[in-house]
């Protein structure tokens, strides 16, 4: 009796959830209202990448508070509509869909993977809508319905091979995901070392995903390098850097660079393992600078002490600040307008001042090399003396 | 014919009541709500071609995306070598299209291939794992690893397939013809009909029921002379050909594929919208796909990280309280009813000849 009961329950709230979601699907979203300007937030809240895309949603979020705190646009207010890709290309095309013909959105923050910046590329382009890619990344033919906030190979490569040359060693090792992207940093790393007298005694690729690194390990030992030079996709990254310790290789004598070592990646690995390694980029958490401890200040304030910050969530700030400053100095919300006005735009943000490009919709970024500390946070050794101009292109 | 059509299966009402409210729904949506439930309805033939395989002749694929991503890559990568080199495949030292892309420069070969190839490949596949009696969790298995390894190879061939970004600007075309938005609807919704019918009539056939019984008993069927290896390739085929059919119509809709379409994550979604809908009946697969593929983008507006829970407590509740899915459910229900009936019916007579 009591089981027929419970189902019966079960069946009716099953009924209706489903009437329920059909009704929300009916009324839909009304566009926004005329003292209000909305805008988009695409990013991963489930899925592979979820985690590392958690603190782009929280720095997101804050930059809305602080534009609207400050007395929003021109008096109107900064709103948003967070939609979840969940770390799939196609759901972000669909999502940003969403967002631009259902929401009416003028321009979306978003997008973590490549993938899901190439899926969502011409829909934005098809729509004359604006997305704004904050994350670093491979470099392409600018879109002109994209900006790009992130650093591009050049703006993390440039200082970072011939600073390892001069003060770790010339004998370069280069391994990679058998992509696009690391084929491309890895000649480009081969120019560098050229000009400045190093070389390269091994190169080697992987699949995707591939997680056992035992033969290449012996191929390293055998060519005996000064730098490793690793640009690992995801996991495949982490199960390296684990055997790289587990086969006796030693980060005083032999230390990884990599452009993909992140405080995501260095949390995941634990600072034993992720001591010693190098890596190039634009903005660390640990960063020494007064306006970043304020940043950071307000941020754990508002999310809590345990909320990571890494270098994608500060390039959200930015992205969201960015936008905001050129929607102040325009009144018409197409793309091409909104890129127009952030011509001339310099930021101060966490990880110092920024300029926008432009020619290439990128944004002239200071370059950094930072190193893991025995606790397992970065130490910024170098840092590059002016802004460099981002080539998404070379 | 009013008795005909009073002692039609519920199954059947659903049918049409389902397939009235595709009609009518760019009618009361706007083109981005339209172009979702294209990609559904992409999807319910996609469904259709398993529950062909899985509901009908009891094999189980757990790998269905494999077909359905190599007809969507094949039309796909017809549409992106339409202007000479793509700029992915240049950045990685292509000079010259290989011989494999030159016969998708013409978008009608390319849509003929994208039918026959996943169609082929099944027919193939099927010969070895038929033939040599492989069956039950098996079939599963290596049709599970077919995905994995499409998924692998897809994702690494990345000079001409762009890794695991996979293809994108894809535009809104089918057979050469390109169409807008509700149009390309239209259309998807007369294919997906037709693959309906297509699909009712091969089931009451001769061939149907023989299916059935390679579903119920292989042992007895072959005692009585058929040979149950040749029947399940050709269903096999079929499916393949379908599931390419239905990648085909996806992709113009998405206007992206990227591995993740040839998946294990797809394959086994699919096999979800068959089990809650119902199997073994077309229209719990119709069913099933437009249920949680509309919940889905609904409730993941309303708050991303209620869907799946959502999804999870939807499939427990179907594995419990419907094991045969929503249709099997109102199938039972009407059967009962009219059991009833003639039970009454019967006793009544009965009390009259006694009295």
């Amino acid at each position: 009796m009591k089981s027929r009961f419970l189902k019966k329950l079960l069946s009716a709230a099953l009924a209706v959830t489903t009437c329920a979601g059909i009704v929300t699907g009916m009324t839909g979203c009304e566009g926004g209202s005329s003292d209000e300007i909305k805008i988009g937030l695409l990013f991963s809240k489930t899925g592979a990448t979820a985690i590392t895309e958690e603190c782009m949603i929280n720095a997101a979020q804050m930059a809305i508070d602080e534009v609207n705190d400050a007395g929003g646009i021109n008096g109107k207010k900064l709103t948003y509509v967070l939609e979840d890709y969940a770390t799939d290309a196609a759901t972000a095309a669909e999502k940003i869909k969403k967002l631009i013909m259902q929401d009416e959105v003028i321009a979306t923050v978003g997008c973590y993977t490549s993938a899901s910046r190439i899926a969502c590329e011409p829909v934005v382009e098809d729509n004359d809508s604006l997305l704004i890619y904050p994350t670093f990344y491979e470099g392409e033919e600018p879109s002109k319905n994209v900006v790009y906030t992130g650093a591009v190979p050049n703006q993390q490569g440039d200082i970072f091979v011939p600073w390892l040359a001069e003060n770790v060693g010339k004998k370069f090792f280069l391994l990679g995901t058998d992509t696009v992207y690391a084929q491309l940093i890895n000649s480009q790393c081969r120019a560098s070392l050229d000009a400045c007298g190093g070389e390269v005694v091994g190169e080697e690729y992987v699949p995707n995903a591939h997680n056992d690194f035992s033969s290449i390990i012996t191929k390293i030992k055998e060519a005996d390098p000064d730098v490793l030079f690793v640009n690992l996709n995801g996991d495949s990254g982490v199960a390296f850097f684990k055997q790289y310790k587990q086969y006796g290789l030693d980060a005083s004598t032999m230390p990884v660079a990599s452009y993909l070592l992140d405080e995501s990646t260095v949390a995941a690995l634990g600072a034993e393992t992720a001591a010693g390694h190098y890596t190039s980029i634009n903005y660390v958490s640990t960063l020494d600078t007064d306006a970043n401890k304020e940043f950071l200040k307000k941020y754990h304030e508002k999310f809590g002490d345990d909320a990571e910050m890494t270098v994608v969530g500060e390039e959200t700030y930015v992205s969201v600040k960015l936008l905001a400053e050129a929607l102040k100095k325009t009144d018409d919300y197409s793309a091409a307008s909104i890129i127009k006005a952030m011509d001339g735009i310099t930021l101060d943000v966490p990880e110092g001042q920024v300029k926008f490009d432009p020619e290439t919709n990128h944004l002239y970024l200071r370059g950094r090399i930072a190193k893991v500390s025995d606790e397992g946070k970065f130490e910024v050794v170098y840092e590059s003396p002016e802004l460099i101009k981002p080539d998404p292109t070379k | 014919m009013l008795e005909r059509i009073k002692k039609m299966p519920v199954n059947r009402w659903v049918d049409i009541a389902l397939f009235i409210f595709l009609l009518i729904f760019p009618l009361i949506f706007n083109d981005y709500r339209t172009g979702f439930m294209g990609k559904t309805a992409a999807y319910m033939i996609f469904a259709l071609s398993l529950d062909l395989l899985w509901g009908y002749t009891g094999l189980m694929s757990f790998g269905h995306a494999a077909l359905f991503g190599l007809g969507g890559y094949i039309v796909g990568l017809s549409f992106t070598i339409q202007d000479g080199i793509p700029s992915f495949m240049a950045r990685m030292g292509v000079e010259e299209l290989p011989w494999f892309l030159k016969i998708l420069e013409n978008n009608i070969v390319a849509s003929l291939l994208g039918l026959i190839i996943p169609g082929a490949f099944a027919a193939f596949l099927g010969y070895f794992i038929f033939s040599s009696k492989v069956s039950g969790i098996f079939f599963s298995l290596i049709t599970m690893a077919l995905a994995q390894i499409f998924e692998t190879f897809f994702a690494n061939q990345s000079a001409y397939t762009n890794g695991t970004s996979g293809l994108g600007g894809l535009p809104r075309s089918f057979f050469g013809i390109e169409l807008k938005v509700k149009p390309f609807y239209y259309l998807t919704i007369g294919i997906v009909i037709l693959v309906y019918l297509l699909c009712l009539w091969l089931t009451n056939s001769r061939f149907g029921k023989v299916l059935m019984s390679v579903r119920e008993d292989e042992r007895r069927l072959s005692f009585i002379g058929y040979n149950p290896a040749r029947f399940k390739i050709a269903v096999y085929a079929l499916s393949g050909m379908l599931a390419g059919l239905s990648g085909m119509l996806f992709v113009p809709f998405n206007g992206m594929i990227s591995p993740t379409e040839l998946g294990i994550s797809l394959s086994t979604m699919v096999l979800i919208w068959i089990a809650v809908g119902g199997r073994g009946n077309l229209t719990g697969a119709m069913l099933g796909t437009v249920l949680i593929n509309w919940l889905q983008t609904l409730l993941s507006e309303y708050s991303a990280d209620i869907w799946p829970l959502v999804l999870g407590a939807l499939i427990l509740a179907v594995i419990f309280l419907i094991p045969t899915g929503i249709i099997g459910k109102l199938k039972e229900i009407q059967y009962n009813i009219a059991a009833r009936k003639t039970l009454e019916k019967l006793s009544a007579k009965e009390e009259e000849n006694h009295g």
